[in-house]
């Protein structure tokens, strides 16, 4: 939480002669972080960083004692001016009835006292400034009073007006299940058992205590007398209740965090002190005081040597004892000089649920003698044998195969709405779905990269004449049994040919050494990935040893239209996670061949609907002495091959050649018109 | 045979004038003075003519040698002279070879990973969707721990387990601690569980979306466990990653700050590039806020099975967009555009 404390308010409490730019930057180094400062009128006002963990800080005693500590590190005097002393008020009796009662233990501890007013009127001038300059709106001296009080001691509190609870009683219970409440701004909620509430023994509800008010109890302008009231709640329940309801009151937001019960007294006492003097108060009742278990802040046992291991440094005992001292801890030191020598170390109550380890001893020695003062060590250790998942630097191989193939790399979000999935034909009972999503657009968990592949292809269609786009992401599949699985998946798109994508898919295997795959027209019952974003007779996916690695195709018309996708778009979608498993980077060495190969190029006619794979492979199978099969071009029913003949042992005759020559004529008759 | 030579000296000097490049010229050479040229086979001759008439023509036969050879090497000079006089225009553009481009993000993580790499850090990725137990739990927060908030969590409908909670979408790379201690500590030779030096780089997820706030983010993970680190150790690591990564000029500092997974815990800050430190509208007083780190809670390693008496370490999480951005001078006005994948944005970089 963020806090403003004015720089005026501040000196209230510490006397040193830091400029406001000191107090900024030194407290930022060890203590509190001062993110800015705002210069309002000839005042300034620091804008404060206080962490969960130490609500003591917030509040303008809380960063004068962090001051008081840090300051002189710097060489820069300050003094705490100690004006939390206050004195137990005489009381004129007869006391007037005041019943609190707290049977199932609801809150740490209870406060209260009834006081008569002099009146209700707008705070004096000093007192609203202050406030406002702190970010709280002023309403009355009742209220601001008890506002005041929160951001000076860092407790909040709350006034009732004594004469609307006629019963005079507070009985501090847990809500009953659909129990109504109308807070003081007017809102109605309708409670669980798990709130807190104050009931004045008719079942009426008069205060959420802890979080905020209700209109029915709290004062008017009429208020003649008050209770005031100060508990110490259970932090696990204002902060559910707060949650759940989302009242998030600054009163919640201390209370969360658990302050001092000791603390509670302190602010009681201060505050009778304020309402004497801003409204005229007459104590008119006994001081409640209801504090059923004390808790005191742990010994913590710690030697200088652990405290000197975490540092990386020698500090003298002397040393860590005064910084210690410094923020209010006692140190008890065992007189007797033993090996296993400890410092007892107490902290100070405000401080007693945030330091309860040795390790939280290290972080206050090192705080305030200054992160900044310490070494910057290079690490020394032995370097471990561990290594690195093989798939993220495959990941990264086809990245930069892609990008210098000219493609450019798209990052969807891992999230999509129920309206891409129906546009695309998928189920959302298919996908995780997100319990509190932002908005539907990150409500299920995608199983496919394709669909946003599409919208993105869709959005830039006017600023590319051809868009070369990959993705290479995980996709989230449920499963019946723990964790969903998570999958790296590859998609390409290409919006030249279909032989284009095909060659940049074969390059990949080929730069991942997957050698021996199976290419074939897509089998829709193997194809479980979605084959339908495909054209079903310009499609082709990809086998090794029964394992899908991919399918390629032309988008499927129907999705083309339905995304306004105008040019030819083929669409490569890979699985990483089964090329990973047949990625082999090994080469083999063939000797370089001593003897001259022979090129021929075979112009053949061929019937334009036969396909040319198998007629190439089976040029390539009719002998060892074919090297290579490559086409050159293919026009209607002419196709033209380049091959090469080799024999790594000797020259090839003449008549050698003309049986291949031969055997190829002949092998394509059978392709012939 | 005078005549003869005379004739193939006439044909050979025109022949050789008439050449318009080297390879021509060459050609011209081989069919004179090649194994069965014109002049080697007169030459040849030489042997058979009367004994009186030799030294006559023998002298004739070098003169027209070296007439031919002279215009041949006269010839070379000027088709070289020729080939240099052959003009292009090297103002058209050249033939790029395709050029496609990464994501920044897949940039910056390929650096970073590399940075690690060199003082053996292993680079690890695990789980997005991830039990409550690794993003929470064992870091030191248990259910209903107001510091939760900060993380502003995405939840995943699904089975709820009675030992690891619910599926979270994990908020941020820390879940790898715990989950770093129990897979990397087993390929450690048996019996050692530590040193670990991982950087754990993933995909993370948070309830937020404005011009500076992604839903979808990434983040890396630095995490080193070995025996006696001291917090000197954590700032040599920030040190070296600041001065690899923004230059040398850049400076840092730590703020004490609070983790429920780390023991003492700071903020780093980086200096700021726009203003040299001395402050302005896109830093805090001169500096920038980094990175989130701290020595290991004593807790955190327990949970990963690590005794914190005989262990003890650092974590520290950074953003990669963040980081990214606080080095390159990018400012973006919207950070949403890093992921509204409009290609005219993608291949700026």
């Amino acid at each position: 939480m963020n806090i403003l404390i004015p720089d005026s308010w501040l000196r209230e409490y510490i006397q040193t002669p830091a400029t406001p730019k000191q107090i900024m930057e030194y407290l930022s180094l060890c203590g509190p972080t001062v993110e800015k400062i705002t210069k309002v009128g000839a005042d300034f006002v620091y804008e404060i960083e206080v962490t969960s963990n130490r609500v003591d800080m917030a509040s303008v005693l809380g960063i004068a004692r962090e001051a008081a500590a840090i300051l002189p590190r710097f060489g820069i005097k300050a003094q705490l001016l100690s004006t939390t002393n206050y004195k137990l008020p005489t009381i004129n009796y007869p006391s007037l009835p005041m019943d609190i009662s707290d049977l199932q233990n609801n809150c740490n501890r209870i406060l209260g006292v009834v006081m008569e007013i002099e009146s209700v009127k707008p705070s004096k001038t000093h007192i609203k400034e202050r406030l406002e300059k702190s970010g709280i709106r002023s309403l009355n001296n009742l209220v601001d009073i008890t506002n005041y009080l929160m951001l000076e001691l860092g407790h909040p509190s709350h006034v009732f007006d004594y004469d609307r609870i006629k019963t005079h009683k507070f009985i501090i219970r847990k809500a009953k299940k659909g129990e109504p409440i109308i807070t003081l701004d007017n809102k109605k909620y309708l409670l669980s058992e798990d709130d807190v509430i104050i009931d004045d023994g008719t079942g009426r509800v008069i205060d959420l205590p802890g979080i905020m008010g209700t209109e029915n109890s709290v004062v008017n302008d009429k208020t003649k007398r008050i209770i005031f009231f100060i508990e110490s709640n259970k932090p696990e329940v204002i902060r559910k209740t707060s949650m759940r309801y989302g009242i998030r009151t600054m009163a919640a937001t201390i209370n969360e965090k658990h302050p001092d019960p000791e603390l509670a007294k302190t602010a009681l006492l201060r505050g009778i002190e304020l309402y004497q003097e801003l409204a005229g108060a007459k104590i008119k009742s006994e001081i409640i005081d209801i504090y059923p278990t004390k808790t005191l802040p742990k010994t913590i046992q710690v030697s200088t040597d652990f405290i000197n291991e975490r540092l990386g440094i020698k500090l003298p005992e002397k040393e860590i004892t005064d910084i210690l001292k410094s923020l209010n801890f006692k140190i008890e030191s065992s007189k007797l000089l033993t090996i296993n020598y400890k410092l007892q170390i107490i902290p100070p109550t405000y401080r007693q649920f945030d330091v309860t380890i040795p390790e939280d001893i290290v972080e206050e020695v090192a705080r305030i003698y200054g992160y900044h003062n310490l070494p910057t060590t290079m690490l020394s250790g032995a370097i471990p044998a561990t290594s690195s998942p093989q798939n993220l630097a495959i990941e990264e191989k086809i990245k930069i195969a892609l990008k210098y193939w000219g493609h450019t790399e798209t990052y969807h979000y891992s999230f999509y709405s129920k309206d891409l999935i129906q546009h695309v034909d998928l189920k959302t009972v298919d996908h995780l779905k997100v319990s509190n999503p932002l908005t539907e657009d990150t409500e299920f968990m995608r199983i496919n990269l394709i669909p946003q592949m599409l919208e993105t292809i869709s959005k830039n269609q006017s600023h590319s004449e051809s868009l070369q786009l990959f993705e290479l992401s995980k996709v989230y599949i449920p499963r019946n049994n723990g964790l969903p699985s998570e999958t790296s998946m590859l998609a390409v798109t290409n919006q030249s040919s279909f032989y284009h994508l095909k060659g940049i898919v074969e390059g990949l295997y080929e730069e991942l050494g997957i050698k021996n795959f199976v290419s074939e027209t897509i089998n829709y019952k193997l194809s479980t990935i979605n084959s339908h974003f495909f054209h079903p007779l310009q499609s082709l996916q990809f086998l090794k040893s029964d394992q899908l690695l991919g399918i390629i195709g032309k988008l499927h018309p129907a999705l083309a239209t339905a995304f306004g996708i105008k040019k030819d778009t083929f669409i490569a979608y890979l699985n990483i996670e089964n090329m990973v498993k047949f990625y082999n980077p090994n080469k083999k060495y063939t000797p370089i061949p001593q003897y001259p190969p022979i090129i021929e190029d075979f112009t053949l006619p061929i019937s334009p609907i036969t396909p040319i794979g198998p007629i190439m492979e089976n040029i390539y199978k009719l002998s060892n002495l074919v090297a290579n099969v490559e086409l050159v071009s293919k026009y209607h029913d002419k196709i033209t091959l380049r091959i090469t003949f080799q024999d790594p042992t000797k020259n090839l005759t003449i008549e050698e050649i003309k049986i291949l020559r031969d055997k190829i004529l002949k092998l394509s008759k059978n392709y012939k018109l | 045979m005078e005549k003869n030579l005379l004739q193939l000296k006439k044909t050979a000097l025109s022949d050789v004038g008439k050449t318009s490049n080297l390879d021509s010229l060459n050609e011209v050479f081989l069919d004179i003075f090649g194994t069965s040229g014109t002049f080697t086979l007169i030459a040849k001759g030489l042997k058979e003519i009367p004994k009186e008439d030799r030294p006559r023509l023998g002298k004739l036969t070098n003169e027209i040698k070296k007439e031919i050879e002279e215009a041949i090497e006269k010839q070379k000079t000027q088709l070289s002279q020729k080939k240099l006089e052959e003009k292009i225009d090297v103002t058209t553009p050249g033939i790029k070879p395709p050029q496609g481009h990464l994501h920044i993000v897949t940039q910056t993580i390929e650096e970073v990973t590399r940075i690690f790499e060199k003082i053996g850090f292993t680079r690890v990725r695990y789980p997005e969707i991830d039990w409550d137990y690794y993003a929470f739990e064992s870091l030191n927060m248990p259910p209903r721990h107001p510091a939760r908030d900060e993380w502003e969590t995405f939840f995943i409908d699904g089975p709820v387990s009675p030992k690891f909670g619910r599926f979270v979408l994990t908020p941020h790379t820390s879940n790898g601690q715990v989950r770093g201690m129990e897979s990397l500590g087993k390929t450690l030779p048996a019996g050692r569980q530590a040193p670990i030096r991982m950087i754990n780089i993933a995909k993370c997820y948070r309830r937020q979306s404005d011009v500076s706030h992604v839903p979808m983010f990434h983040q890396f993970e630095g995490m080193y466990i070995d025996r006696n680190v001291s917090i000197p150790h954590l700032k040599g690591f920030i040190a070296y990653f600041i001065r690899e990564f923004f230059g040398p000029e850049r400076k840092f500092r730590l703020r004490p700050f609070h983790f429920q997974f780390t023991e003492p815990s700071f903020e780093i800050d980086i200096s700021c590039d726009i203003c040299k430190g001395i402050g302005c509208r896109f830093c805090k007083a001169g500096w920038l806020e980094l990175a989130g780190c701290g020595m290991m809670h004593p807790n955190v390693l327990r949970f990963g099975h690590l005794d914190p008496k005989v262990y003890s370490g650092f974590a520290i999480g950074w953003g990669i967009e963040r980081t990214y951005m606080m080095r390159s001078g990018v400012k973006l006005d919207d950070i949403r555009m890093l992921y509204s994948n409009d290609i005219r944005f993608l291949q700026q970089f």
